[in-house]
């Protein structure tokens, strides 16, 4: 699996996602002591190269590639955001931990945002 | 109250060809065209709800081809949907110089023999080809049409570079749906045949990317194409459009003349604002209808904020209603073939 992350999620009438839109709020250091779980109202269809997330509550459906789909498989409350960037670390040695920090944090509060998963 | 984007223009019934999968009983019973003030007084009234876009259909449009140039040429952007066999190169000259968008023209086989007898006109496939590549070489957007069904389905790859190889945009192919009259004809798509047409249709995207397009629901293409994301849907914009019909009727679209209960009114006694502002009950059921709240298969699945219903037309001419599930999923689910991990 190769590391995308520059669009990683996009809405299935292919209305792309700028992560850069959404900027980092809150306390960084505690974000990354939060362990997030997937909202149990949400589904995840897994495809071959990516995978669908149904958001029950809005009734929306995202799409997300292999990078984000293992990212949202370690919401699970058993990891930690800081746990989570180790493990991405782990599978991509070659992408400075600064980036791999800042792509799942601006992730994982995009998928707060969307009511994908909860802390 | 919400822009009144599209209006749909139904010139005449009347048609040259005689397809037995044409919904809305195009043929030769001649009807008497309104006048044209009556036609551009109603985009008139349109322009002041918000009209971005005018599309002349019927029946075969460009058998009113007086009226249909006193319309398009009052400077109003437009699309037609034609069997394109009644155009000269004049009349292609002419449409050049207007605000045209795009013309869908139909072609549903590789060859003459087989299109000419699934269109009822003799010599007609050249006609089309020949107007195919004269709008092309005008510069005019032509998007060509596929309407599949069981005797073509093998045929989609060689209508699509037949289509392409003449000049053609876009394609798109729709599966013939059981409406209207097209209920007598017997040839339709068989339900497992709906995973091979999806397949094609995700050869043909990879061969001409981003001019593909189809009419089909989210969970079909999700369930049975491996790289979903580039093909284009069309999708109904029944909460933006109305239509007149030949004899002045109003209507959601074509569904006026094959369930005339659905008509909300006649031009020649109201306007469309009070057709639009003053919602009859059927207006309102439609602009207020929420994919949420649909019922059958639409409910459970995880798309239907995208397909809604796919066409309430076709909803209502089978369940009586325009906020019921669409047919065809409802069908496949049935018959054990929709991809249930959709469904929630």
């Amino acid at each position: 699996m190769s590391y995308q992350m520059d669009v990683q999620m996009v809405d299935v009438e292919l209305e792309r996602f700028n992560m850069n839109k959404i900027g980092l709020e809150g306390d960084l250091e505690h974000m990354m002591k939060l362990k997030p779980t997937l909202n149990p109202e949400s589904k995840i269809v897994k495809e071959t190269d990516h995978a669908y997330i149904y958001d029950h509550k809005s009734a929306r459906v995202q799409v997300v590639n292999k990078t984000a789909l293992f990212i949202l498989e370690l919401c699970d409350k058993n990891n930690s955001v800081k746990e989570i960037i180790e493990k991405l670390s782990a599978m991509f040695p070659h992408i400075s931990e600064s980036k791999l920090e800042k792509d799942v944090v601006t992730f994982i509060t995009d998928l707060i945002e969307r009511g994908v998963v909860t802390f | 109250m919400s822009p009144l984007k599209y209006l749909f223009l139904y010139l005449t019934f009347d048609c040259n060809m005689n397809c037995r999968h044409c919904w809305v009983y195009g043929g030769s019973a001649k009807t008497k065209p309104l006048d044209t003030k009556v036609w551009t007084n109603a985009v008139d009234q349109a322009a002041d709800l918000g009209l971005q876009l005018v599309k002349f259909t019927g029946g075969e449009p460009v058998l009113e081809k007086s009226l249909l140039f006193d319309l398009i040429e009052t400077g109003v952007e437009y699309t037609i949907e034609t069997n394109g066999t009644l155009f000269t190169e004049h009349d292609i000259m002419r449409i050049s110089k207007t605000n045209i968008v795009e013309i869908d023209v139909s072609m549903d086989f590789p060859d003459a023999k087989r299109f000419e007898a699934f269109r009822g006109l003799s010599h007609s496939f050249e006609k089309v080809t020949h107007t195919i590549r004269l709008l092309h070489e005008y510069g005019i957007p032509v998007v060509c049409v596929m309407s599949v069904f069981k005797d073509n389905l093998k045929e989609v790859p060689a209508v699509a570079d037949l289509v392409f190889d003449l000049g053609a945009c876009k394609f798109k192919a729709h599966p013939v749906l059981s409406m209207g009259k097209a209920k007598q004809f017997s040839r339709y798509l068989p339900l497992n045949a709906y995973r091979e047409f999806v397949q094609v249709l995700e050869r043909m995207d990879k061969k001409y990317p981003g001019k593909i397009g189809t009419f089909l629901p989210w969970a079909l293409i999700a369930g049975f194409m491996s790289n979903p994301l580039t093909i284009t849907r069309s999708v109904c914009e029944y909460k933006s459009l109305l239509t007149l019909l030949p004899n002045g009727d109003i209507s959601l679209c074509g569904i006026g003349i094959i369930n005339p209960s659905t008509v909300i009114g006649n031009i020649k006694y109201t306007t469309l604002s009070e057709i639009w502002e003053n919602e009859s009950s059927l207006l309102a059921d439609l602009h207020s209808m929420n994919p949420l709240q649909l019922e059958g298969i639409c409910k459970r699945c995880i798309f239907k904020n995208y397909c809604a219903n796919m066409c309430p037309a076709f909803v209502y001419d089978v369940y009586g209603k325009f906020a019921a599930s669409y047919p065809i999923c409802e069908e496949l689910k049935a018959s054990g073939l929709f991809p249930e991990e959709y469904l929630v």
